[in-house]
């Protein structure tokens, strides 16, 4: 019987390590759910998730004394895991917008970006408004996915797993036009012949770390670092870094 | 050749395993018109092989076969056509169990012969009642018992109207008891003058209702004569030895 | 956020039930057709396996060995690409590589899905085949039935009751298997629940529906099969 017990006791123990209890013990490690299929803000360079948004994080994680772990998931997942408390904090490229301020609480803002708007060389599209009646690809659940939908209507849009994929169909005339963050827009197009971006943002976003509700002492800590980075110019450094313009 | 003869076996080799092993080894045999013919033999004799090659259920190695003077080993011949003639009866029955017996009997008459249902209905009726199996028509095989299966089995063969019956040890699956009702009806089937050609172990049948018995060993025909010729007085000593052991 | 707010966040605003009736309607559209590829394909595959393997050593002509042989080749090395790769390769294969100027989602979804199962089903068909007594075969053939004919009404149709229970499962895998079809930006059942997550940031609601869609699906398929089984029993107790 007391072997039983004992055993009993050693499985809810692992139990509790894998489900979680065990964070408890690693206090100054602060868990980070990103999608790191988005480049220069995170992708993978030799096995190891880079970008922007590590370095900064990086950067404020040394201010507030604590150790960054990222958790490569699929962007839709990843204001859920920050939302549920799964993760620290969220930060993957993430747009401020009102329906995800309704979910978590977000930082100030680190950086802005456009929605830019990629096409073909020669393709009619010239501004945002050639967009009417056209067949637009986005990058499923990003800012520019609903922002799409919401104006253009759920049949103009054509949600791929990622932005490669979505430029794939590009290519092949599936859609007439891929709208992406600005950065990642860049990235794809040097990656890829006979694209291009139109001079004509889509819309211009700001990025902030998205945090569990009610999770202000994390928030301000960040908050705090982010005022001192921005201000000593070292986000700026970490963008110049990734981004020549 | 003699116009009364109906299958002829010239040479009928079968080899398997690049010739290591003769199940047939140069078989000559005739077959005439209403004869009853019962062949036996310890197995492993070709008998079966030789029974299942009539058909070209089994493929001769070498050698022919003229069935109605055609040779049907002739690469040009549709088999088919002439397998309507030949009536084959299974140890297993193998009677078709998603049909009802009326299905089973009709099945390929209305198929081949293109008669209509209802003529295919009335003659497959007509020899079930023969049978004794008339009010089993809708039934299906798997309500049968082993010696009701094997009349079926008779009758669906003679549905075609075959020239010549063949017996592949048809009482062999059988529980003793049933091995009576089963050759009755092959019985009364050579009484009515049917050519019949009869793999079997049923040595007494051989006996009463065989006009001639042939006796193979290893893969070649080793005597053959009347049934009184080969049961009272046998020549050969391999004969002479199996008789002994199964009578 | 109350059970309901959350609700009707998830379901209710902005027509949110839609994402999930139109994927539904793909859902069920892809499956079903690529069910019916599926059977084709797989009936046919099996045909050209279980004719090479019962006849390769008893066709009488070097040209029917020699074609016997030709289509066999082509159907094994089918099965092999097939079932050794994940059909959501496949699809994004068929989508990305193949049917490159094709902007039919649902087709190009369809034709994937059902060459996919195709190979599944062929195996399952020929396994039925092989299971149907020898003796079968010949007392059709010593009728004078053809091969084909003797196939077709004495071996098939055992053998479909044979694996009926098996294609069904297979079938089964199927519809759950298109939940893959985002990939190819094909808004199915899945990616229909997906949309609604990235909307509301909400896992529970969307994730509960989809499920709780696909098992209604799967159980009424599940009992019109057993009924279809228990008629075919009828014919032989």
């Amino acid at each position: 019987m007391k072997k039983i017990i004992s055993l009993i006791m050693v499985v809810a123990i692992m139990l509790c390590m894998f489900v979680g209890c065990g964070k408890t013990e690693q206090d100054n490690v602060i868990t980070m759910a990103t999608s790191a299929d988005f480049e220069p803000y995170e992708y993978y360079e030799n096995d190891k998730i880079v970008g922007i948004d590590i370095d900064i994080m990086n950067a404020v994680c040394e201010k507030i004394g604590m150790q960054l772990q990222p958790e490569d998931m699929s962007f839709d997942s990843v204001i859920g895991a920050a939302q549920t408390g799964k993760a620290d904090i969220a930060m993957s490229g993430i747009t401020i917008t009102e329906d995800r301020k309704n979910m978590v609480d977000f930082t100030i803002p680190y950086t802005s970006t456009t929605q830019s708007i990629i096409v073909a060389h020669g393709s009619a599209i010239t501004v945002k408004a050639d967009l009417k009646d056209k067949k637009i690809g986005v990058q499923i659940n990003t800012t520019g996915d609903t922002q799409v939908t919401e104006e253009f209507g759920d049949a103009a849009v054509d949600r791929y797993q990622n932005g490669a994929l979505a430029v794939e169909s590009l290519k092949n005339g599936k859609v007439d036009c891929v709208v992406i963050d600005g950065e990642v827009a860049k990235a794809l197009v040097d990656a890829n012949e006979g694209l291009e971006i139109i001079a004509d943002a889509y819309s211009i976003e700001e990025y902030a770390i998205a945090l569990q509700k009610g999770n202000t002492e994390l928030l301000n800590k960040i908050n705090g670092a982010l005022e001192e980075l921005l201000a000593d110019g070292t986000i700026d450094e970490i963008i110049a870094k990734y981004i020549t313009e | 050749m003699n116009a009364d003869v109906i299958i002829k076996t010239e040479n009928l080799c079968k080899f398997y395993r690049g010739g290591d092993i003769k199940a047939l080894n140069n078989v000559n045999a005739e077959i005439k018109k209403g004869e009853v013919v019962v062949v036996i033999g310890p197995s492993g004799s070709g008998k079966s092989t030789f029974l299942r090659s009539l058909n070209l259920l089994e493929i001769p190695s070498a050698g022919k076969i003229l069935f109605d003077g055609v040779d049907i080993t002739d690469k040009k011949v549709n088999i088919n056509v002439h397998r309507q003639k030949m009536g084959m009866v299974f140890q297993q029955f193998n009677l078709f169990p998603h049909m009802t017996i009326l299905k089973n009997l009709t099945l390929a008459p209305m198929k081949l012969l293109k008669k209509t249902k209802a003529e295919a209905e009335e003659q497959a009726m007509k020899l079930l009642d023969r049978v004794g199996l008339k009010d089993r028509a809708d039934a299906y095989p798997s309500q049968l018992s082993g010696g009701q299966k094997q009349r079926v089995a008779i009758v669906r063969a003679l549905c075609m109207n075959p020239d010549v019956m063949l017996f592949d040890e048809p009482t062999s699956a059988l529980d003793p008891e049933m091995v009576g009702e089963v050759l009755d009806v092959m019985k009364s089937l050579a009484d009515a003058g049917m050519t019949m050609v009869v793999v079997t172990h049923e040595m007494n049948f051989a006996k009463e209702v065989g006009t001639r018995v042939i006796f193979m060993d290893d893969g070649m025909i080793v005597e053959e004569g009347t049934p009184s010729d080969i049961f009272d007085n046998p020549q050969n000593e391999r004969t002479k030895t199996f008789l002994e052991k199964v009578l | 956020m109350s059970f309901k707010e959350r609700f009707f966040l998830n379901f209710i605003k902005d027509e949110r039930w839609h994402y999930l009736t139109d994927g539904l309607w793909v859902t069920l559209q892809v499956t079903f057709f690529a069910v019916l590829i599926g059977i084709a394909i797989g009936v046919i595959v099996a045909a050209i396996r279980s004719t090479h393997d019962k006849l390769i050593d008893k066709t009488r002509s070097p040209f029917a060995k020699l074609i016997l042989k030709f289509f066999n080749t082509i159907a094994n090395v089918y099965l092999t690409v097939i079932r050794g790769t994940p059909v959501t390769v496949q699809l994004m294969i068929a989508y990305y590589v193949i049917f490159v100027t094709s902007n039919n989602k649902v087709l190009v979804a369809v034709l994937a899905f059902g060459i996919n199962s195709g190979a599944y089903v062929a195996e399952i068909v020929r396994s039925g085949i092989m299971s149907i007594d020898e003796g079968q075969t010949e007392a059709g053939r010593t009728l004078g039935l053809n091969y084909v004919q003797t196939m077709f009404y004495i071996v098939l149709p055992q053998a479909f009751k044979n694996v009926l229970p098996a294609l069904a499962n297979e079938f089964i895998v199927l519809l759950k298997e298109t939940s893959v079809s985002g990939y190819v930006a094909l808004q199915d059942l899945t990616r229909g629940g997906d949309i609604i997550r990235g909307r509301t940031y909400d896992a529970f609601f969307p994730l509960l529906a989809v499920a709780a869609i696909y098992l209604v699906m799967v159980i009424g398929f599940t009992k019109i099969v057993s009924l279809i089984e228990r008629r075919l029993r009828k014919s032989e107790r």
